[in-house]
Parts: C-alpha cells; sequence; structure tokens
C-alpha cells in the first residue's frame, strides 16, 4: 500500500475524531452550563424560602443547601465558608447566569428580610427564563456543533484523500 | 478591689473588617496606647471617627460610604435581615460583642419597623475585672436576696454582673441567667447556671421562674413596665432577682415609676450604686 495514503488517512482519521472529541465537549459544556443554572435557580429559590420562613445567617443558609449536582458541592462549601461573592466566579456558569448570578451575590445579605425575598424572586425568575432560553436553544446549539464537526472532518477527508 | 484588668477576647476587635481594624490598632498605636488601654471605638460614616481610652479619644481616619458598607456587612456576618431585630433595639451583637448601631428609623403605627441607612457603630471594649462583684457577692452570700445595681452607661454594671456569675458558680448557686443582648452567655460557660440566650428579658424570667427552679435569677438593664412586672412575678414566686439599670442616684432610679415601685415593693434589698472616682469604681450600698 502507498505508504502516502496511509499517512494521509491517518492524518484524516486524527482530524475527524478530534473534531468529534471538540463537538461532544462543546456539548458537554452545554448540559454543565444549563445544569448549573438550574441549581443557581434552585439555590436562589432555597434561600429566599429560609430567608422568609427562618431568617438563618447567610452562611447557615448556603451550607445546608443540599445541591443536585455532585460536581458543585466543593463550590457550595467554599461558599459558605467564606462569601457567595468570592466564589461565584468559579462556578462554571454561562455567560448570562453569571452576570445574574454576580448581581445576587453583591445584593444577598445586605437588606432587610422583605427586599431580600423580593431579591431572590427576581433573581428566580431572571434565572428561570434564561434557562428556558438555554434549554430551548440546546438541542439547536447541539445539532450546530455536530454538524460543524462531521463538515470540518468531510472537508479534510475529501481534502487529503 | 482588684483593678487588673484584661481584655475579654483574645481579640475584642475581631469583628471588624480588616482594614478598620488596621486603622484603630494604628491610632491606637500612633498615640502610645496598648490595645488592652482602649474603652471605645466610635466609627461614623464619612464623619470623625475615634478610638478612645477612657475620656481621651483619638482620631481615626474618615470611613468612606463603600467602607462603611462593609463595615454593617462583616458585623452583621453578611446577614442584616437576620439582625432586624436587634438593629431596631439600636446594637448589633457580633460574635459576643455588642456593637451599638443608629441610623434613620423607619415608623409603622409610632414604633420602629425598620433602620435603615446606618451612620454610626459604637463598639464598648468589654473587660474582665476579677473581684469586681465581691460587695455585692458579700450580699449574696449573706442570703440570696434582690439586688438592684444601677449607674449610668459605661460605668461597668454588665461587668459587675459577668463576675457575679463566676463567683456564684464557684458556691454552686443554681441560678439562671436572663442573657437577651448576649453579653452574658460567654461568662456562664462552665458554671452552674442556666442561659436563657436572646429571650426578650420578661418571658425569660417568667420561664425561668416557671420551669426551671431557679434559686436566683440574674439579668442585665431592667427597662419598663414589661420588665418590672417580671421582676415583680419572679419576687412573688419567690425568686430574688439581681438586676441592672441606668440611674446616676437612687432619686434618679426612683423617677421611672416602675422602678419605684419595684423599690417600694421590696423586689431589691439592696440598691448598689456604681461611679468612677479617678478611674476607679467605687460603690454605694443603699438597703430599701
Amino acid at each position: 500500500m502507498n505508504p502516502v495514503f496511509i499517512c494521509k488517512t491517518v492524518g484524516a482519521l486524527a482530524i475527524a475524531l478530534s473534531c468529534a472529541m471538540t463537538a461532544l465537549d462543546y456539548a458537554r459544556c452545554v448540559r454543565t452550563s444549563l445544569d448549573a443554572a438550574r441549581d443557581a435557580e434552585r439555590f436562589v429559590r432555597f434561600v429566599g424560602d429560609a430567608v422568609r420562613y427562618r431568617s438563618d445567617d447567610i452562611s447557615d443558609i448556603i451550607g445546608s443547601y443540599d445541591t443536585d449536582c455532585r460536581a458543585l458541592r466543593p463550590l457550595w462549601k467554599k461558599a459558605s465558608e467564606t462569601t457567595l461573592s468570592e466564589v461565584v466566579h468559579d462556578f462554571p456558569f454561562d455567560e448570562a447566569t453569571q452576570r445574574i448570578m454576580t448581581e445576587f451575590s453583591s445584593e444577598l445579605g445586605r437588606g432587610y428580610r422583605d427586599s431580600q425575598i423580593e431579591l431572590c424572586s427576581r433573581t428566580s425568575e431572571r434565572l428561570r427564563a434564561h434557562i428556558d432560553e438555554l434549554s430551548s436553544s440546546k438541542s439547536d446549539r447541539l445539532r450546530v456543533a455536530c454538524a460543524v464537526a462531521v463538515f470540518i472532518s468531510m472537508s479534510f477527508i475529501i481534502l487529503f484523500l | 478591689m482588684n483593678t487588673k484588668t484584661t481584655i475579654c477576647d483574645n481579640d475584642a476587635l475581631s469583628p471588624l473588617p480588616d482594614n478598620i481594624r488596621a486603622d484603630v490598632i494604628k491610632a491606637a498605636s500612633d498615640a502610645g496606647l496598648r490595645l488592652d488601654d482602649v474603652t471605645d471605638v466610635r466609627l461614623r460614616r464619612g464623619g470623625n471617627s475615634y478610638v478612645s481610652c477612657g475620656e481621651r479619644s483619638y482620631a481615626l481616619p474618615p470611613i468612606t460610604d463603600a467602607r462603611f458598607d462593609e463595615l454593617i456587612f462583616t458585623l452583621t456576618g453578611g446577614s442584616l435581615y437576620a439582625h432586624a431585630d436587634t438593629i431596631r433595639e439600636g446594637y448589633i451583637n457580633t460574635r459576643g460583642v455588642r456593637c451599638g448601631v443608629c441610623g434613620r428609623a423607619a415608623l409603622d403605627g409610632g414604633r420602629i419597623r425598620e433602620v435603615s441607612g446606618i451612620t454610626s457603630v459604637s463598639i464598648r471594649i468589654r473587660r474582665d475585672i476579677p473581684g469586681c462583684a465581691d460587695r455585692v457577692h458579700a450580699i449574696l452570700r449573706r442570703r440570696l436576696t434582690g439586688v438592684l445595681v444601677y449607674s449610668p452607661p459605661g460605668v461597668g454594671k454588665t461587668t459587675l454582673l459577668r463576675d457575679l456569675i463566676r463567683s456564684l458558680s464557684r458556691e454552686s448557686v443554681q441560678f439562671s441567667v436572663v442573657d437577651c443582648r448576649g453579653e452574658l452567655a460567654d461568662a456562664c460557660r462552665g458554671t452552674s447556671a442556666d442561659v436563657l440566650s436572646d429571650y426578650p428579658k420578661s418571658d425569660g424570667i417568667r420561664a425561668a421562674v416557671r420551669s426551671l427552679s431557679p434559686q436566683l435569677i440574674i439579668c442585665d438593664e431592667l427597662s419598663g413596665r414589661e420588665d418590672a412586672d417580671a421582676a415583680m412575678y419572679a419576687h412573688s414566686c419567690g425568686v430574688p432577682i439581681v438586676a441592672t439599670s441606668h440611674a446616676a442616684s437612687v432619686d434618679e432610679l426612683k423617677l421611672r415609676a416602675e422602678m419605684a415601685s419595684l423599690c417600694d415593693a421590696r423586689v431589691f434589698t439592696h440598691l448598689v450604686g456604681l461611679y468612677r472616682e479617678g478611674g476607679a469604681v467605687r460603690h454605694i450600698i443603699t438597703k430599701t
């Protein structure tokens, strides 16, 4: 067999593989940021309920939050030991969720009960709207990512072979 | 009286944010004071802030709005809403240190609903003075009886109660401490006292009488009709009470109808006045 052909085949397959890996990684990122946004929304509602019914200190509230996302547990723990605003940038949020949560953390604990409940409810609504948008665009984005990956792979295969 | 004093906490300034704490330490050091000498720290939003040693005060750098907001955030443990009740009463209790605060009051039906825009924080650094309660302790050793300690603010009523709690505990007296401001609880650690923390004073006194069978009740700062009624209730149930109140003399004390009625009913058999004389605290004891 022609060694040049073998090299071209291996190169094309390697490029196709890396495209597939990139597409998979992108899909994982989309899912992770969606899960993190959902968890953030659940957390904000939890804080709102805790302030409304128990008036606990914010560190106790964060410490008692039981997240569904195992990967986020260390971050919530760190937030309960320091402050949410110090840790919020470490969360795997997408840009819009990050902005909403940064605003939320900068106002959290700085007002009285009614204003804090209102803050939680407003933030929760914003997050829900954003999650709906993320969810509806998720499958489209994944489809586009797959299509781009297949297109690039095919292009290289055609070009090389 | 033993006048050797020690700051109660390892660091009584620990509730302050690092930058303000550093300013206080620097001002004290520039004035040639040891941190142990500092008695008060008064912090004001944008205004003149001071660190005091007795009657002498030394200026601190001005505190900007942003730094003052951070101060309130730190003092409330990042949970302003959780301190709304005590802020309405004029203080924040943080890590066992009581910080007096004031700001703009919003009223609802003539009562304070909330205090917003806090502009001043006053931290009185608490000290333990072993033996300062010896004279009150001597009265109680003869017979457990009602004692009212009175003085103007800042002379040492709470310090006396804290020392008394330790002294009584050494004699295995079964007593209850109603600690609605969190200033006595740490003195009760490891003692024989039952501590009713954060109870409203009148509720705490009634709860102690009903359920804890104390030989004596100790509480800080009786003020108002409800507190007086609760003290009267304890007395009528045969439980003597040791309490404090603001007044510079017995005459001033009796200007308040509820305190006059307590004295007339002999709820307190001894009135102990504290006053400062040349830096030392002296006692005037009056039998009723």
